[in-house]
């Protein structure tokens, strides 16, 4: 008999054999790495751990606008997460004002949140994992880890170290800010760079009927009727990506349903789209390090009324 | 439990097919065949144990119904009256279970009512196990049932690699095979067998239906938010709608014919590379056989089928489509699926007719591959009605599929077009994000696509020395690829099968295992 000689047995044995051993071995390496080497110092672990345990006077809330845009203080907590929608922020936001002391609430209010590819982000995973329900037994289920598992793999079979001395991650991390600017870029590129985040941005025409609006609209309700101060607050961005938003007029239409509904609910909504230079932007719609400085300082004391 | 999740995978299925064997081999096969059932209702119930409640009782009422018609044979007004009552009970259910919602929702729209829905959650395979055993009862009072045993039974109906989304089984398939005795020296080529079918039937859904979804879905959502999509979009988005489903079906189907295979048990043929049909009528020969096969013998056939003339055979084919519809989902738009495609049968029909043509002729090159571009497109244009969320969302694709919404380009596309951008831009051309970019990488998927469906020979083709279905009967390759690659069970092609294995799960612990589309049904 050779290795090609037809016989189901022989086939039968060696798929069973490779099969049930190296997916065991593959788990059990994974799950011991992720157990031992990655999970403490990962990112969603970090802001995991500032969520359920840090407090503060004013509490902000949002997706990378929020991450790149506000400075964490005494008084001020930074609860940003890129890619957060109104899903998960109102989610959060209330979870998080029922289980602490807090007064003031920063609600991010920008017009993307009402984007089709924000409102569809299924954000489910990152809820359920932060607010510790249908918490995943096995680490390598867990949503911030398992979609990266092959990258984990191929950084470890690169450099074998890596699995005792896992580098330090960046992806998400609120301590990572970029320094440098905008302007230092092309103007040709940053304008295509605009274009392109602006019609990704363009929230969808009957955004006031959506579910993501009704969330907005209730969590609003909830958080003051249970004598929270909330502002909310429409994030800086660059002179290009104004421009290419002026486009269209969707844009103009949800910064009017945030103004109405503050009207409306007697809260406090800031406009800071068109207050800052391009000098203060790492990106098209980002702050740097000194834009972030400035901005937290502004709009705690604008908002909230206090001085940082 | 799915298919495709490692608890079915790496322990579900291991642990019933052991347990089934090592029954085998120290008891009778009769407990064995217990195992299988109780096995099955474990699956059935992992995902929602108070149904099991509702599957159980379809089963003993059937069953029921089903004996008594036996023992009262030749009473014929008492056993019709039996069959009507027992068809009443099972559409009853589907009914309550699957349409009450549309139900109220249209007489609330036709009568200004208010009538508030009551959200029932569709119980899996509720139409599968329905159709399977009407089909039952119906043949039980028209003598035509030899298997009767109640075990034998509630295995035909709850055998769980083709509980939840087919192929429709029919008893005299399915219940002989329990009673027949296994021989020793199959169990290694059933197992061997049962294992490649299923890793390639788990390669189609991994790999190539999660890859389309992941497009397919970013498109509908944009219109089902009433997002104006383009017309690149739109087609890419319909496109990979398209190979989705094909391969989601395709991939479950082989995924079942495995799991079954291991217990060595062969299912009927249900899906056969039906975007190779030249027509529309050969489509449904190919593409969920079984149902096709449902419809004709209990529906099409009962309505007079075709010996009524040509106005009653082209008005039966669209009921029956229009039902066929309906069966996939309670949603009018799954209404205008099924009229769309009972639509085409009747061109399909009247055309031949006409020109006096064969469905499975074979003309020349040009005209197959015309007809198979024709049927492909005309196909794939009745999927966005059913992809879509609701008729406002599909006329809203299908706008952006005829350029009415305007075409919007990748905006570094615009660098190729230098000074004619004004005049692209005059006519409606745009550049800007697009909802479905996929760079070069997304043109070589969807260029693969075409060669899977049109080119490449399906699992049947490939595993024919071991006829991997119960009706596949090997017919003659038509290519040099599907005359060549042959399935061989060796150390070598153990090794290749049980790599790609391995990288699959490994694919599935990394990303949620989607859900199979045939699953809602």
């Amino acid at each position: 008999m050779n290795l090609f000689t037809s016989s189901s047995e022989q086939f039968s044995r060696i798929f069973l054999f490779l099969f049930f051993v190296v997916i065991a071995l593959f788990m059990t390496i994974t799950e011991a790495v992720f157990r031992l080497r990655v999970a403490g110092s990962h990112p969603f672990e970090l802001y995991k751990e500032m969520y359920s345990r840090q407090s503060a006077e004013v509490v902000m809330f949002g997706d990378s606008h929020v991450v790149n845009g506000i400075v964490t203080t005494s008084e001020v907590l930074n609860l940003g997460y890129a890619g957060n929608n109104m899903n998960s922020m109102t989610t959060k936001a209330l979870d998080y004002a029922e289980n602490n002391d807090i007064e003031y609430i920063g609600l991010q209010a920008d017009p993307h949140l009402f984007s089709y590819y924000r409102i569809v982000k299924n954000q489910y995973d990152h809820l359920d994992s932060l607010l510790n329900k249908n918490e995943k037994i096995l680490y390598m289920y867990k949503p911030h880890l398992r979609k990266y598992l092959l990258d984990y793999w191929k950084s470890w079979l690169s450099d074998p170290m890596k699995i005792f001395f896992p580098e330090k991650e960046k992806r998400n991390a609120n301590s990572e800010i970029e320094v440098h600017s905008i302007v230092e870029v092309d103007n040709d590129d940053r304008k295509k760079q605009a274009s392109i985040r602006v019609q990704l941005h363009r929230p969808i025409d009957s955004f006031e009927k959506s579910e993501s609006a009704m969330q907005f609209i209730n969590a609003i309700q909830e958080l003051s009727d249970s004598g929270k101060k909330i502002c909310l607050i429409s994030y800086p961005v660059s002179s290009d990506y104004r421009a290419a938003s002026k486009t269209y007029v969707q844009f103009s239409k949800v910064v009017s349903f945030y103004r109405s509904l503050s009207k409306i609910k007697n809260i406090k909504y800031i406009n800071y789209a068109d207050r800052y230079e391009d000098s203060y932007f790492a990106d098209v719609d980002h702050l740097n390090l000194n834009g972030r400085t400035k901005f937290t300082r502004e709009v705690i004391n604008e908002c909230f009324d206090i001085l940082i | 439990m799915l298919f495709n999740s490692i608890v079915f995978i790496m322990i579900f299925l291991p642990f019933s097919v052991t347990v089934y064997y090592f029954l085998l081999r120290k008891s009778n096969k009769n407990l064995a065949l217990l195992s299988l059932v109780l096995c099955s209702l474990f699956f059935y119930g992992w995902w929602e144990p108070k149904y099991l409640l509702l599957i159980i009782s379809s089963v003993v009422v059937n069953y029921t119904v089903a004996y008594f018609i036996n023992e009262l044979r030749g009473f014929v007004t008492k056993v019709k009256l039996l069959l009507v009552a027992g068809i009443v009970f099972n559409l009853s259910l589907l009914g309550l279970f699957k349409y009450f919602d549309l139900i109220i929702l249209t007489i609330n729209e036709i009568a200004s009512l208010q009538f508030s829905s009551w959200y029932i959650v569709l119980p899996l395979a509720i139409s599968f196990f329905t159709f399977q055993q009407i089909a039952y009862l119906v043949d039980t009072a028209q003598g035509k049932v030899k298997e009767q045993g109640f075990l034998n039974y509630i295995l035909f109906v709850t055998f769980f690699p083709q509980l939840i989304a087919g192929p429709i089984v029919h008893h005299s398939e399915m219940m002989p095979q329990f009673k027949e005795k296994l021989r020793p020296e199959k169990i290694w080529d059933n197992i061997s067998v049962g294992l490649t079918i299923f890793t390639i039937g788990l390669f189609k859904k991994v790999v190539l239906a999660e890859q389309m979804a992941y497009w397919a879905d970013k498109t509908f959502a944009a219109s089902n938010m009433g997002v104006e999509v383009g017309m690149l979009d739109a087609w890419t988005g319909v496109l990979c709608f398209s190979f989705q489903i094909y391969f989601d079906f395709s991939g479950y189907t082989d995924m079942a014919m495995g799991a079954a295979r291991l217990f060595g048990i062969k299912l009927p043929l249900n899906f056969l590379s039906p975007y190779k049909a030249k027509n529309i009528i050969e489509f449904w020969r190919h593409w969920h056989i079984t149902l096709s096969r449902f419809l004709r013998d209990y529906l099409y056939i009962p309505l007079g089928g075709n010996k009524l003339g040509t106005f009653y055979r082209y008005r039966n084919l669209l009921i029956v489509m229009l039902l066929g519809g309906l069966w996939h989902g309670a949603g009018y738009n799954f209404i205008v699926w099924g009229g769309l495609h009972g639509l085409y049968l009747i061109i399909n029909h009247a055309w031949r007719y006409i020109t006096n043509a064969k469905i499975d002729n074979t003309g020349n090159i040009l005209k197959n591959w015309g007809g198979r571009i024709l049927t492909f497109f005309s196909v794939t244009y009745a999927w966005v009605y059913f992809r879509s969320d609701s008729l406002e969302s599909a006329i809203n694709m299908s706008n952006g599929l005829l350029g009415l919404n305007g075409l919007v380009l990748p905006m570094h596309y615009a660098d190729w077009f230098g000074s004619s951008l004004n005049s692209l831009k005059q006519i409606g051309i745009e550049f800007g994000a697009t909802i479905t970019y996929g760079g070069g990488m997304q043109l070589v998927w969807l260029v693969s696509m075409f060669c899977f469906v049109w080119l490449l020979p399906n699992t049947q083709e490939i595993l024919r020395r071991y006829q991997p279905a119960i009706d596949y009967h090997d017919r003659k390759p038509t290519t040099w690829v599907s005359k060549n690659l042959i399935w061989t069970p060796s150390i070598v092609s153990g090794l290749i099968l049980s790599v790609l294995a391995i990288i699959l799960v490994i694919l599935i612990i990394q990303g949620q295992p989607g859900e199979f589309i045939y699953f809602q049904f």
